[in-house]
């Protein structure tokens, strides 16, 4: 819009200007107000059986919380996946009710689950949900969950960054949210809300309690926690909710930083000089990098990836990555049906090798992408 | 902090760019160090972004404030440019965000951070004796690896220089007010060094004195004695945390000259161990003379070094001193502080 269609705009008679509201400067009771109807304490139900003091065998029932958010009025919770490892019974609480409910599907990867409300519920009030590409560094969030029953905890804090975050597996989620808002271990699952009580992500995990983090600390650490973006929830919520196989692009290689002085011993060819950086450290056995022929030692020069598009062209792109994470955001990136070309030196001689990628298997070689 | 025998230095820009810089100078006394970019060659007139500073006097309690840094000092992955390793940060550029809980003085510092082991840059502070005028106690999380990043006010102004979190207590960290800093920046720029006024009387004790005073064998006289039934040599260490009342004994108004620097400007006019300064006197409105209405005694030893400190060089000063119960008005002349190699942490 230019400035004067604006002004035209503001000085015609019949248009009301919205009032904007800032909602970065909302107070948090407004943020809780709002999305206390929809938060759920989630337990898990697990029998166990034990020998007692007069030798007879006897049945234990116990029950494990922590937090959820409701997503649909007909009663789908998400929460974090690692909360749902073998769990057989589920409970969901909200404001005085308790409501069988059933494991729909969990995404370990994405550390995403879904569960259902089962029974005669009635329609529930879902959480708002924001624009997570939204978010900018410094925007104020509150982290709430319910961490011992139905009291509704909150804390608030500001978006420390947004980054990509390479987990050990080697499994990568891009624009992770980072928070020093304080997520205590039973907040996981929970939501962070913005400050008018809209869901930007699911609270994941700390750094100072998750040793197996890539981040090794010397010292004790405190506030460095991981939220995933709503986007990434909700989407894969909603493949979960249609049924849909989740895609985990994988192709099995173990990249590590190529250094230059390496570089100019292994022969790169001038046009791919200073280019691009990624040495092949391992391959996994049973990967499509494996079956292809790459093995240790082959240098990675360029990336080109052929989608078919929907009217049938194919469409090519080409990159030049310098780092382990712009690899394995690139293979992030790809769809099931895409063709990977990968520029390799081989021997001091430069070959293309393309491949499909494949759903990244549980026992995937730990940090291949 | 940490800086050493350091001459050399590369800075990360935000965009990857990695640029050649030098040390202009380490104020160890207050954990300052000024680095400058040096000048590219391809582009000498080049200007960088710079960040805009708040004047810290104006800063209040309960403000909000914003660290910036990255946390996780050994958190890094390598990257390599132009055949050297670098590290960077896994987590760099983070926010936390918090308030300012409180503005105190050093000694008060020292006591607080001894009840908790002190993480960040302290340890060296010590050191080197601490020469802070005061200090920001923030509760934005300051981690490892945030040592050095800047504080900032809603504004985005900066107001302090982040420099030790506790990681005892929860939400207890530490800010070097800007004045300092810019202190520092300005000397350096105009001078080379940091030049503050001083006298050298020492007023208060610090770790670094004790520990001084201990390895120098100074078992008798010495600056501990002062102290109401005080620890003496390497009893010291293990009762270093003073009480809140015993800290305030020691620096309110009349506070004792617990010791004298050698060839200060102390040392030349006479003080001797043991006196009570009760108050100070200078030529305040300028007409060449020190009336005695301009002899005004100080809340305590801090508000004097403050005086002290925002005087210039060669002042002259009328200090009003009780000795064995008589009163006396003690002529003398401010002059520059030694460096840190000379020590003199905890003097006025």
């Amino acid at each position: 819009m230019t400035f004067l269609s604006l002004l035209l705009l503001l000085t015609s008679p019949n248009v009301v200007v919205p009032l904007e509201i800032d909602v970065d400067n909302l107070p948090p009771v407004v943020a809780v107000a709002n999305v206390g109807p929809s938060l759920v304490s989630v337990e898990i139900i697990e029998t166990k059986y034990g020998i007692s003091l007069s030798g007879a065998l006897t049945r234990v029932i116990g029950t494990t919380g922590f937090s959820g958010a409701l997503i649909t009025p007909d009663g789908y919770v998400v929460t974090t996946a690692s909360n749902l490892e073998g769990v057989r019974r589920i409970a969901i609480s909200l404001e005085g009710n308790r409501w069988p409910a059933r494991l729909v599907d969990r995404d370990t990867f994405n550390n995403i689950g879904l569960i259902k409300i089962t029974g005669d519920a009635p329609f529930f009030n879902p959480i708002g949900v924001a624009d997570s590409d939204l978010l900018s560094q410094g925007m104020s969030v509150l982290a709430v969950g319910k961490p011992i029953g139905e009291e509704l905890a909150a804390s608030l804090g500001v978006v420390s960054a947004i980054r990509d975050y390479f987990l050990p597996s080697g499994y990568l989620i891009p624009k992770m949210i980072q928070t020093d808002a304080h997520a205590f271990s039973f907040n996981r699952g929970g939501p962070l809300v913005d400050m008018d009580g809209k869901m930007v992500g699911m609270t994941a995990f700390s750094v100072q309690e998750n040793t197996s983090t890539p981040v090794y600390l010397a010292t004790s650490v405190l506030d460095l926690n991981f939220a995933l973006p709503s986007n990434l929830v909700i989407d894969t919520a909603e493949k979960m909710m249609q049924g849909q196989t989740l895609f985990h692009p994988w192709i099995g290689i173990q990249p590590t930083i190529l250094q230059e002085r390496y570089a100019l011993f292994a022969g790169i060819p001038d046009a791919y000089m200073g280019r691009s950086g990624i040495l092949v450290q391992t391959v996994d056995a049973n990967s499509p990098a494996s079956q292809q022929g790459l093995g240790a030692g082959d240098i990675l020069l360029g990336l080109r990836r052929t989608r078919v598009m929907a009217t049938g062209r194919e469409e090519n792109s080409e990159e030049f990555v310098v780092s382990p994470l712009g690899l394995a955001s690139w293979i992030r990136a790809s769809e099931p049906k895409d063709t990977l070309t990968l520029i390799l030196l081989r021997e001091g001689q430069v070959e293309e090798v393309s491949l499909r990628p494949q759903d990244r298997p549980d026992n995937a070689l730990p940090g291949t992408v | 902090m940490g800086w050493g025998k350091t001459r050399s230095a590369y800075i990360r820009m935000d965009g990857g760019d990695i640029l050649p810089a030098k040390l202009l100078f380490n104020n160890c006394k207050i954990d300052i160090a000024i680095i400058q970019i040096l000048p590219n060659e391809e582009e000498p007139e080049k200007e960088y972004p710079f960040v805009p500073m708040a004047n810290s006097d104006e800063v209040v309690r309960a403000q909000r404030v914003f660290a910036v840094g990255n946390p996780g000092d050994q958190s890094y992955q390598s990257f390599s440019s132009e055949n050297t390793i670098f590290k960077d940060f896994l987590l760099k550029n983070t926010v936390t965000s918090g308030i300012v809980r409180d503005r105190i003085l050093s000694p008060q510092l020292v006591q607080r951070m001894l009840g908790g082991v002190a993480i960040g840059g302290t340890q060296g502070v010590w050191d080197y004796g601490l020469e802070l005028s005061e200090t920001f106690d923030v509760d934005a999380t300051i981690n490892g690896g945030n040592s050095g990043g800047p504080l900032f006010n809603a504004l985005g102004e900066q107001v302090g220089v982040n420099f030790a979190g506790s990681s005892f207590f929860e939400g207890q960290n530490m800010a070097i007010v800007i004045n300092d800093a810019k202190k520092t920046y300005q000397d350096t720029v105009d001078f080379g060094r940091v030049v503050y006024s001083w006298l050298g009387i020492y007023v208060f004790l610090d770790r670094q004195q004790i520990e001084w005073s201990s390895v120098m064998s100074i078992q008798q006289n010495s600056p501990l004695s002062g102290v109401v039934g005080g620890p003496r040599g390497r009893e010291a260490y293990s009762s270093m945390t003073l009480r809140e009342d015993e800290v305030r004994s020691i620096v309110e108004t009349p506070f004792e000259v617990l010791d004298i620097f050698p060839d200060s400007p102390a040392s030349k006019a006479g003080f001797r161990r043991g006196d009570l300064i009760h108050a100070f006197g200078w030529d305040r409105d300028g007409d060449g003379e020190i009336a005695k209405d301009e002899v005004v005694a100080p809340e305590h030893a801090f508000e004097a070094r403050a005086w002290i400190r925002a005087l210039p060089l060669d002042t002259d000063l009328l200090v009003e001193v009780e000795r064995a119960g008589v009163h006396y008005l003690i002529p003398m002349e401010i002059a520059e502080q030694p460096g840190p190699g000379e020590f003199a942490g905890g003097t006025l």
